[in-house]
């Protein structure tokens, strides 16, 4: 991968830090950050155990420690297509089978549950990051919806679609009941003369500015084009919001009722109800849709309409890559992936192909994504970084779940898992809930009062993870590192970690940060963070008046080194 | 757990160090054209609406003409309100009317709220509260003819939910990052040397463009203190005195504002996590001042928010700010659908909420000093889609408090003649006759700022003739 990893480590110096049986003593970064690298040949090879990790963090929900051996040694690119060859673990089949109260429905907070143990779980990392990804540009949030099956179904569609094509994605997002019922087009009915009623604009509005399109013209590499007085150019007029409207009318539950929803209704594609379609000729986007047009051939009109815009592939591509790996991507990073996007194929630094050449396939566009050439390209000596991505907090929180391997993974038992929203005591993010379909942040986000504010940079994650934040987050995270969670059944140890192999350094405080520097930030940590660390390690009190309360005391000194680096500014940001 | 703690924490802070941590002002206002009036104590409190609050539905016509023209307008929602039986929120006979003191204004009509605003209807009628109708982004005054024959200057991304929710926060499309709240005290704080920049900008809730000024940023209050449980809380790694030192060690990690790390994003990370300990442990300490009120607060989100709110201000004194500017924002008015059932809810705790902030004030004798206003990021269509409405532009605020000139109805409320020049083309979206910098300019002269401080702020308050609408009751500059 690198010849030099970030901090000038030889990158074979840090081959051994992370896995038990190393021989745990000694091996850190000697060299002082900002040294002459020597500029080795980019490859996507990934050579040692801190670009494994570093890797597993821009591609799945954390790397495991087996995940960081079995990947080590390998190209990242043939590592990728495995995981893109392996097959979808789905949500509701768990979901379906859990018990229901007198009224048929599930208890509340279930799917929520399930969804932090699926991501933890799940085999196929790759293809639920990639679910999670599009669950914050399309997105769905059941914020205002205690329909957990429904959910589940909708879940499943970005699940499944996630390596498949992104005009696919739409037509299910469309058809789904969540969506619908989200976004209100559920039982939208066409325009009355009568009573001066119109169809409801809410979908043909916003599939267009954040599913699709967004608001301004783009040029390929995600920069806005300008006309001749060097203007931006806005994509669509309220006309064609107007025409669009049209569109979407007559969408209900499946069955044969417009007005009844059938019990399963909330997992079965929408049906069209012709007489509640709009007749009327659909215009928008130079598209004119014929009078009298039906409803499911108006949808597929329009959705092609949409899905061939110029500005999708630069649009869904910058946010994509702001979900796995840079915050704030240059432009040229955004062509790439956008020229995946539209060719429908991406070939590997080592030769390999992704993608079957259709416009809009997500193998090829996520390819492009996780394996930018520049991404394992040396990084710069000296100065100031800009690139990297700050990290959601939830990715930080699944990160610490299978780094450490936690046991009896359970989050029905875990009482800080039903909600996670909150700020003041939670990650102010949890899946599938966010405020509104606007997502937890923009991707426009510029954070105020900061210095990559300062430089305009878009940061999303500031939006949440801020100072207001700041504390709600320690608190959170320091629970789960001390294994403190509250509990349901107190009895019921869930999501425990396995801190084994680093008991095993305790006495070696030096040797313990270095590995969960390794493991934790692919030994990205700044020699200030590592040393404050070690001195805290060794200032925590091991008591020898007994070995219970020896072992006692070196537990807390490894879970407070854990905890301490999960707060440290380099966990929060992978570069 | 939380005293212990607390002292623990704050050991050798003292008062000494809280003025200490004063001493980094910005350049104190020596320009001496630029010097706001700080005296004595005000605050401002944004209300943000998210989602477009229904104009048209908050503020209703009530003389009969009037009020049968909307119904027949919206009478797909007016239906799902089924209007007329006899227990209908939106029967003519069930709203509240306004009796306005400037009813003359407005020839023979006539307004009403519905019976969900009660508690507003109360102190409107009782002077505490105005509204201000039709109010929204503009560039400059606009007509229809102008916009028909394109040649009116217009917001960028008109219903577009961020954009206008920004715009409304801050004059541009999201991305800019200065709010007018924000922009209000960093003309404070450059001119009043004692004002603790720290608290002079509170949020209860999200992270909004709102309260980011170039000195100043917003601080986060929240109905309980926070503090970081891996120092603060002893039980966690025990009661020697080495467990005691390592958290000493632990606080001075977690408030260290440098860590010489490359990437600007960690050392961003580094600032607020080190900011985020050292102002809590601040506000931790005035808040061992406080003293809970008599007055009761809803449960809902608004009422929570303006708990914290008025919870933050009785500690006033010990935070060292004579001018502060709150946000509070709360959601779902979005209501595209369904909207008969949710409005009211909404409704009935934003007028909770305010009812209770107003008595609040008055238990500490503030009410005449805060000023309480609503913002959305628009009115919504009049022409109802059915069940709900879509986004449209202008729409009708409230402003309550003390100083406040109420029982009065300013700007303007059109009819619902939606082929009127009053609305866009279509959908009847009503064109804003009120500018959101005359809505702003007119609490900023309240709040003390001068021309050339609201001209600063506002860029384009110049372009409208009236700077101040009247309803603070001060005479314009």
């Amino acid at each position: 991968m690198r010849a030099i990893s970030k901090h000038g480590v030889a990158a074979t110096f840090a081959a051994c830090l992370i896995l038990s049986g190393c021989g745990g003593g000694g091996g850190e970064g000697s060299i002082v950050p900002g040294a002459a690298g020597v500029v080795g040949t980019s490859t996507s090879k990934i050579d040692t155990e801190t670009d494994a990790v570093q890797f597993l963090t821009w591609s799945s929900f954390g790397g495991s420690k087996s995940e960081i051996a079995a990947i080590t040694g390998q190209d990242a690119a043939d590592w990728l297509a495995a995981e893109f060859s392996k097959s979808a673990t789905l949500t509701l089949p768990t979901l379906a089978s859990q018990p229901r109260d007198m009224n048929a429905n599930i208890e509340s907070n279930r799917v929520d549950e399930l969804y932090w143990d699926h991501i933890i779980t799940a085999d196929d990392q790759v293809r639920q990051r990639m679910a999670f990804a599009l669950s914050q540009i399309v997105v769905y949030s059941d914020a205002a919806n205690n329909d957990q099956l429904m959910r589940g179904y909708y879940q499943d569609i970005l699940i499944r679609n996630a390596l498949g094509n992104y005009r696919e994605l739409l037509d299910e997002v469309t058809y789904s009941p969540a969506m619908a019922e989200w976004l209100t087009y559920l039982r939208n009915r066409k325009g009355d003369p009568n009573t001066g009623r119109m169809p409801d604009e809410n979908y043909a509005r916003e599939i267009l500015q954040l599913f699709s399109i967004g608001l301004v013209e783009l040029n390929l590499d995600g920069t806005p084009r300008l006309n001749a007085q060097g203007q931006q150019i806005e994509t669509y007029t309220n006309d064609d919001i107007i025409g669009l409207a049209r569109v979407f009318t007559g969408l209900s539950y499946a069955g044969d009722d417009f007005w009844r929803r059938p019990d399963d209704g909330d997992i079965q594609q929408l049906q069209m109800y012709p007489e509640h379609h709009s007749e009327l000729e659909k215009v928008f986007l130079g598209t004119t849709i014929p009078a009298g047009t039906s409803g499911n051939e108006s949808i597929r009109i329009a959705l092609d309409t949409i899905f061939n815009h110029p500005n999708v592939a630069p649009f869904i591509s910058r946010q994509l890559i702001q979900r796995f790996t840079q915050s704030n991507p240059t432009p040229a990073y955004v062509q790439n992936v956008a020229t995946a996007f539209e060719t429908g194929r991406f070939t590997a630094q080592n030769g390999r192909e992704f993608g079957n050449g259709t416009r809009g396939d997500l193998q090829a566009t996520l390819a492009a994504v996780l394996l930018e050439p520049s991404l394992f390209a040396d990084p710069p000596a000296n100065g100031t970084v800009t690139t990297g991505k700050v990290r959601e907090p939830i990715l930080r929180f699944t990160h610490w779940a299978r780094a450490f391997g936690v046991s009896n993974v359970d989050a029905g038992n875990e009482r800080d898992l039903d909600d996670t929203r909150s700020s003041d005591d939670g990650l102010g993010q949890q899946p599938f809930s966010s405020p509104s379909v606007f997502n937890f942040y923009r991707p426009g986000f510029i954070a105020p009062g900061t210095n990559s504010g300062n430089a305009d940079l878009t940061v999303p994650e500031f939006q949440i993870s801020n100072e207001g934040s700041a504390v709600g987050y320690l608190n959170f995270m320091t629970d789960f590192a001390f294994d403190r969670s509250p509990k349901r059944d107190n009895d019921n140890r869930t999501y425990q970690p396995n801190y084994a192999d680093e008991l095993s350094l305790v006495g070696d405080p030096q040797a313990l940060v270095d590995h969960l520097d390794n493991l934790l930030t692919g030994g990205r940590m700044s020699a200030a963070e590592k040393a404050d660390i070690v001195d805290i390690v060794s200032t925590v009190e091991i008591r020898t008046n007994s070995p219970e309360n020896t072992a006692a005391d070196q537990e807390d000194a490894v879970q407070t080194a854990v905890a301490l680096v999960l707060n440290s500014p380099s966990y929060a940001v992978v570069w | 757990m939380a005293n212990l703690s607390r002292r623990h924490v704050l050991k050798g802070l003292g008062t000494a160090g809280f003025a200490s941590s004063l001493g980094t002002m910005t350049s104190l206002g020596l320009n001496n054209a630029w010097a706001a009036d700080t005296g004595g104590y005000k605050a401002m409190v944004c209300i943000f609406l998210k989602g477009g609050m229904d104009g048209a539905d908050t503020i209703l016509p009530y003389d009969q003409a009037s009020y049968n023209q909307l119904a027949s307008v919206r009478s797909g929602l007016f239906g799902t309100y089924d209007s007329t039986s006899a227990t209908s929120t939106r029967n003519r006979a069930n709203l509240l009317q306004m009796n306005l003191d400037n009813a003359g204004d407005f020839g023979g009509r006539q307004f009403a709220m519905p019976q969900e605003l009660s508690p507003l209807h109360t102190m409107f009628e009782s002077g505490d509260l105005a509204v201000v109708g039709n109010v929204g982004p503009l560039i400059e005054p606009t007509t229809r003819a102008q916009m028909d024959n394109g040649s009116a200057i217009l917001p960028k991304r008109l219903f577009s939910h961020n954009d206008q929710q920004s715009t409304w926060m801050s004059f541009g499309v999201e991305g800019v990052n200065r709010g007018w709240g924000g922009r209000f005290m960093d003309r404070v704080v450059a001119s009043a040397p004692n004002q603790n920049q720290v608290f002079s900008a509170i949020a209860t809730s999200s992270n909004d463009v709102f309260l980011a000024g170039e000195t100043v940023n917003q601080f986060k209050v929240g109905s309980e203190i926070n503090e970081p449980n891996l120092f603060a809380n002893r039980g966690l790694l025990g009661y020697t005195n080495g467990d005691d030192a390592a958290r000493d060690k632990i606080r001075a990690f977690l408030a260290k504002n440098d860590f010489n790390s490359r990437s600007i994003f960690e050392q961003d990370i580094t600032s607020s996590t080190a900011k985020a300990v050292a102002n809590t442990e601040q506000f931790a300490t005035a808040q061992e001042n406080a003293t809970p009120f008599a007055t009761a607060f809803g449960n809902d989100s608004v009422s929570r928010q303006l708990q914290n709110v008025a919870e933050t201000i009785k500690i006033r004194q010990f935070l060292n700010v004579s001018r502060q500017m709150f946000y509070i924002s709360t959601g779902g008015y979005d209501t595209h659908d369904n909207q008969a059932n949710t409005i009211g809810g909404l409704h009935n705790a934003l007028a909770a909420g305010i009812s209770s902030f107003r008595d609040a004030m008055m238990e500490i004798g503030e009410w005449n000093n805060v000023v309480v206003f609503t913002a959305s990021d628009f009115g919504r269509t009049t022409i109802d889609n059915g069940n709900g409405t879509d986004h449209g532009w202008g729409g009708h605020h409230f402003v309550a408090g003390g100083a406040v000139q109420g029982k009065r109805l300013y700007g303007e409320v059109p009819l619902a003649d939606v082929n009127s020049a009053s609305y866009t083309q279509s959908r009847g979206r009503l064109i804003p006759t009120t500018s959101v910098e005359q809505y702003a300019a007119t609490m900023g002269n309240w709040f003390g700022l001068d021309t050339g401080e609201l001209n600063t702020s506002l860029p384009n308050l110049n372009n409208f003739n009236t700077r101040d609408l009247g309803f603070m009751g001060v005479p314009t500059t």
